[in-house]
């Protein structure tokens, strides 16, 4: 390993000198060659580069960077993610390059390499910020109106995520001595509306990991998004969500055995949310996104299980960052590997076996993790296993119901590739995989026989049941924007599955109603005299004195 | 010689005499006016910058004239002033450059450029005042040298505007002069000092205080543009963009908002306001204004109107910032000062460069613009990203320090008022950045001027592409020596540690 803390500011500078290269007219042609690698140093960084931390002298409010193991980890796991996307994105550069897409592109990796480096909460904001915005700029590019209207929504749950969490860290900041890391968490520990607080979090991170009630910009951008961009999304959505659970709750560290329970089970309920929704996707990516949202819910019954709990985390905390990025690799590796299925050709053995394996490593993340917790988190112990067992369950399904129905549109419909892409995702696809085999050695070697046996089992099982349930099938989605669930349901549904499809409907009547409202036709329209009438300074003057009078008998009232 | 008593003065005769030769130049000689608005400003530069050296290392400068009987004009260069002194400074030479890239060819533009520089001398002058008085003459001044640059097109919708502006300004001149008056008479002096003269003040006299800021607060807020006496602003948008960008980000609106921190700095001093009882009913107009100025944006289609309202908002940070009555929330207050300034000035700037190069005045004709003018609107994108607070634009930072102040303050209720704010400003930025980056192009623009291979003409491009970097700095580089954010410092620790 190499003692340079200097060198880590390479890691962000490259991709932006990149970017500015792409944008400037005379080097534009080498940067956009080059760009596709822009991610090699990050890359480099991770995998030579000693732990440390390098001061930033008069940047933002004395931020720095740290290089310490989570960082690493995630900083390998996102300069994977953006080599693949830089590799996919090169070769599908007939139908898609465009200078306005690198430069997009080459922010957004900026931002998801800044984000594991940051030692202090301004500059993860600062991160978060560049990242969202530039992923948004990236992903609106595409030019079908679907696509952009899918992105538009994740735009507002991101933009609403990140007020709720800047004002999270006012609060914090408050309490707090500097804005490192160290002292929001000590901040947070110290609190006394820890309700507030840890709801803020829940709401400002939950917006990006798909929480339940935030998760509906989920499914249509899974769905809508480019083959070659869905690692970098995976890529954002783990730094800016998992990372900033790590860097600010200062899990280990809380007592709150009343937040954890209600945790629990709401951790219970989303998986319960997850499988329904699962059930009725009628798209493979869409799939993906539940899964997602699956993650989300295991990572929450972890935190519960801290709350309850807090001593866990000292012998559990490297496993659960390893099981996380396993987590990341494998579904970044299916997302891609989609792209292969275009016939019914594809489905070789090669790939059949790729697909098994990473099913695997997905599913045994969260059930690597169970050695760690005793009879008093059962609660915490079950929702893994049943995690695991959802996870498979729905792409076990997923992938029996494309080989039932080739035919069917809904499943035979994919991207347009072209040959080179294809070839390129043929080595990435496993490439990815055999990253995350990897990352689920050290968690493996735990695992106990017993629990080996019963995983095994329940592999089987959703092996079964998901063949089983190849005969159930999901209808075409009706609007992908729609809200929770996407699409009609079919008569004799379940009654909660009624409930949902009706809080779908609600839900986007009362977003249609909102816009309405709000469209500046409609309100220019009844508003158009008042705003005459303002503008005259006669009205001003009468304004100013009632204001007057009113602070006058407020003065008189306090006398 | 003791050049620390006359330096103030030059600073503000480098704009005022250029000014004056100005309007005798007749209209052809373009290079001479050029030369003169350049020098004039970079000799400003350097003295404000040998003003700012001095004022760290320790110096005092004073220029005191004698006007009345007990009454002197002062010009005193302090942490405050200078702070307003180098935004105004550093603006109007990149502001000059802008003007004569957007005016050329264009008729009356010796009288434009005079009275460009007159309006900065008076700005220059609000700044660097050591009294009320001096305060009161150069204030009055700057409405005079506004109004020609407000009617410099001469179409009935500007005369009109310039008519509404004179009426709100002259009515808020008068509030303020009756203030001082009163004030005068009760105290016997108007010499700003820092923490204020007026905390030994007779508690008899303490309803007459609380009128006396009510007026001074009115009349300056007619030029801060706070609700209800905001109603100028959006009419004056029919002026050139070079004197928006100069009404919003270097003079008028700037010198109410810096007025509002005089006077409860300097004449009240902020824990006698707080005492007093005043500050708290300033901080509610204040946001109530923050959030009225928002949704009034929100709702416009016509660029420069959305952007006035949006300065409404923006500029009610400052007054909530020093009305909260904290040291941190104080930080964030009078930082945004400067930083509003930057990131305004780069709206207005690429809001001209828009009308100038392809006649779009309408939000809704911005449409795919992003790909015709590619860094006009990368500046924009900086400076709208900034005013929503998005890291690490200098919006951010001030946003950041108001937040925290408030809490400090026990004020919890600002954190929802800035939530609220953020929200809206992006309710309204956002969707202006979605049309020009991504919505296709349309064939044709209303009115297209072709600058060969740019975009537009270079004198246009640069000073929106400066000022979007230094937004960008401000809230990057926060921690370097003289970063606005030091200085706001520095202003913060005079008024509330130092014995």
């Amino acid at each position: 390993m190499i003692e340079a803390p200097f060198l880590l500011p390479l890691i962000i500078i490259v991709p932006l000198l990149l970017a500015l290269g792409v944008v400037i007219r005379v080097t534009q042609r080498v940067a956009i060659k080059i760009a596709p690698w822009a991610a090699l140093p990050a890359l480099l960084a991770g995998l030579l580069l000693d732990d440390g931390k390098l001061q930033l002298p008069g940047m933002l409010i004395n931020s720095y960077l740290l290089f310490d193991n989570t960082g690493r980890l995630f900083l390998l796991m996102s300069a994977m993610l953006w080599l693949a996307t830089g590799l996919l994105h090169q070769a599908y550069s007939g139908a898609l390059y465009a200078q306005q897409k690198v430069v997009f592109k080459l922010l957004a990796m900026a931002g998801c390499f800044l984000m594991p480096l940051a030692g202090d909460v301004l500059m993860f904001m600062a991160a978060t910020t560049l990242a969202g915005y530039s992923l948004y700029g990236l992903l609106a590019q595409e030019k079908n109106r679907t696509t952009r209207e899918a992105v538009n929504v994740m735009l507002v749950v991101l933009v609403v995520g990140d007020i709720v969490l800047f004002e999270l860290l006012q609060l914090l900041g408050m309490h707090a001595v500097s804005v490192d890391f160290d002292a929001m968490r000590q901040a947070f520990v110290m609190t006394e509306q820890m309700n507030v607080q840890f709801g803020l979090l829940l709401f400002g991170l939950g917006a990006k990991m798909g929480l339940l009630g935030l998760h509906f910009w989920l499914i249509p951008v899974f769905i809508t998004s480019h083959l070659a961009l869905r690692p970098a999304l995976i890529s954002f959505i783990f730094s800016a969500g998992f990372i900033a659970w790590l860097r600010l709750f200062p899990l280990g560290e809380v007592y709150y055995p009343a937040i954890g329970a209600l945790l629990q089970w709401g951790a219970w309920l989303m998986l319960g949310y997850a499988l329904l929704l699962g059930v009725r996707q009628t798209h493979r990516r869409g799939v993906l996104a539940v899964i997602l949202m699956t993650v989300t819910a295991l990572w929450l019954s972890i935190v519960a299980a801290l709350l309850i709990q807090p001593e866990l985390w000292l012998s559990m905390s490297r496993s659960l960052v390893l099981a996380v990025i396993q987590m990341g690799l494998v579904m970044s590796a299916l997302l891609i590997g989609q792209g292969l299925l275009k016939h019914k050709p594809t489905l070789k053995h090669s790939y059949a076996l790729t697909v098994c394996l990473a099913i695997f490593l997905l599913a045994v993340a969260p059930v690597s993790l169970i050695r760690h917790f005793d009879s008093a988190n059962s609660l915490t112990v079950t929702s893994l296993w049943i995690g695991a067992g959802i996870m498979m369950f729905l792409l076990w399904r997923t992938h029996f119901l494309l080989l039932a129905s080739a035919e069917d549109s809904s499943y035979s419909k994919v991207l347009k590739t072209s040959h080179k892409g294809r070839s390129v995702n043929r080595y990435l696809f496993p490439g990815l995989v055999a990253v995350a085999l990897v990352t689920a050695v050290p968690n493996l070697k735990f695992l106990s026989a017993i629990t080996a046996f019963s995983f095994l089992l329940l592999f089987a099982s959703m092996l079964l049941i998901a063949w089983l349930s190849r005969f159930y099938k999901p209808t075409e989605p009706s609007q992908l924007t729609s809200g929770f669930i996407v699409q009609q349901f079919k008569q004799g549904s379940s009654a909660i599955m009624e409930a949902t499809q009706y809080l779908d409907i609600y839900s986007t009547r009362l977003r249609k109603g909102i816009t309405k409202r709000f469209s500046p036709k409609f309100v220019l329209s009844h508003f158009s005299w008042y705003e005459r009438s303002l503008n005259r300074w006669s009205v001003a003057l009468i304004i100013m004195v009632l204001i007057g009078l009113l602070v006058s008998v407020q003065g008189l009232l306090n006398q | 010689m003791n050049w620390h008593a006359w330096i103030p003065l030059f600073v503000v005769v480098s704009s005022l005499l250029p000014g004056l030769i100005i309007f005798g130049l007749p209209e052809e000689r373009v290079g001479w006016r050029t030369l003169l608005n350049l020098t004039g400003a970079v000799i400003k530069l350097l003295l404000v910058s040998w003003m700012i050296w001095g004022v760290y290392q320790g110096d005092h400068f004073e220029t005191r004239l004698a006007l009345l009987p007990d009454l002197d004009l002062v010009l005193r260069a302090g942490p405050l002033s200078l702070f307003f002194v180098a935004l105004s400074t550093i603006l109007w030479l990149v502001t000059t450059v802008y003007a004569i890239g957007y005016l050329e060819g264009s008729p009356n533009r010796s009288r434009f450029f005079g009275f460009f520089s007159l309006c900065v001398t008076a700005t220059v002058g609000v700044a660097l005042a050591g009294n009320l008085i001096t305060f009161l003459l150069f204030y009055e001044l700057l409405t005079l040298a506004t109004y020609p640059l407000i009617v410099h097109r001469g179409t009935d919708t500007a005369r009109r505007a310039g008519q509404t502006y004179l009426r709100y300004t002259i009515f808020g001149g008068a509030l303020i002069l009756l203030g001082t008056v009163w004030l005068y008479q009760l105290t016997g002096t108007l010499e700003f000092t820092p923490r204020g003269f007026l905390s030994q003040i007779d508690p008899q006299h303490y309803p007459a205080l609380k009128i006396i800021f009510a007026l001074l607060i009115a009349g300056l807020g007619v030029k801060a543009a706070l609700f209800p006496l905001h109603g100028w602003l959006p009419q004056a948008m029919v002026a050139p963009a070079p004197v928006s960008a100069l009404l919003h980000a270097v003079a008028v609106v700037k010198a109410g908002a810096f007025g509002i921190v005089r006077v409860i700095y300097d004449v009240f001093g902020v824990e006698f306001s707080a005492d007093l009882g005043v500050t708290t009913p300033l901080a509610w107009i204040a946001a109530f204004t923050i959030i009225y100025g928002s949704l009034r944006a929100l709702f416009q289609d016509d660029l420069k109107r959305r952007l006035a309202f949006s300065t409404v908002s923006q500029v009610s940070y400052i007054a909530l910032g020093v009305a909260i009555a904290g040291p941190i929330a104080t930080i964030g207050g009078v930082v945004h000062l400067v930083h509003q300034g930057l990131m305004k000035i780069t709206l207005f700037f690429c809001a001209g460069n828009l009308a100038e190069t392809l006649g779009i005045h309408k939000v809704s004709e911005m449409n795919g613009v992003g790909r015709r003018m590619p860094w006009t609107m990368a500046a924009f994108t900086i400076g709208a990203l900034g005013m929503i607070g998005a890291p690490p634009v200098a919006g951010f930072i001030s946003k950041w320090y108001l937040g925290v102040g408030a809490l400090e303050a026990g004020q919890d209720w600002v954190l929802l008022v800035l939530m609220g704010s953020s929200l809206l400003n992006c309710a309204y930025f956002l969707p202006i950045l979605y049309s020009a980056w991504f919505k296709p192009t349309p064939k044709s623009w209303p009115e297209e001027h072709h600058f060969g291979r740019q975009e537009t003409a270079w004198a246009l491009l640069l000073p929106p592409l400066i000022t979007a970097l230094m937004a960008l700095a401000a809230g990057l580089l926060t921690g370097l020596p003289f970063s606005p954010l030091e200085w706001a410092k520095i202003i913060a620790e005079r008024e509330f540690y130092q014995p």
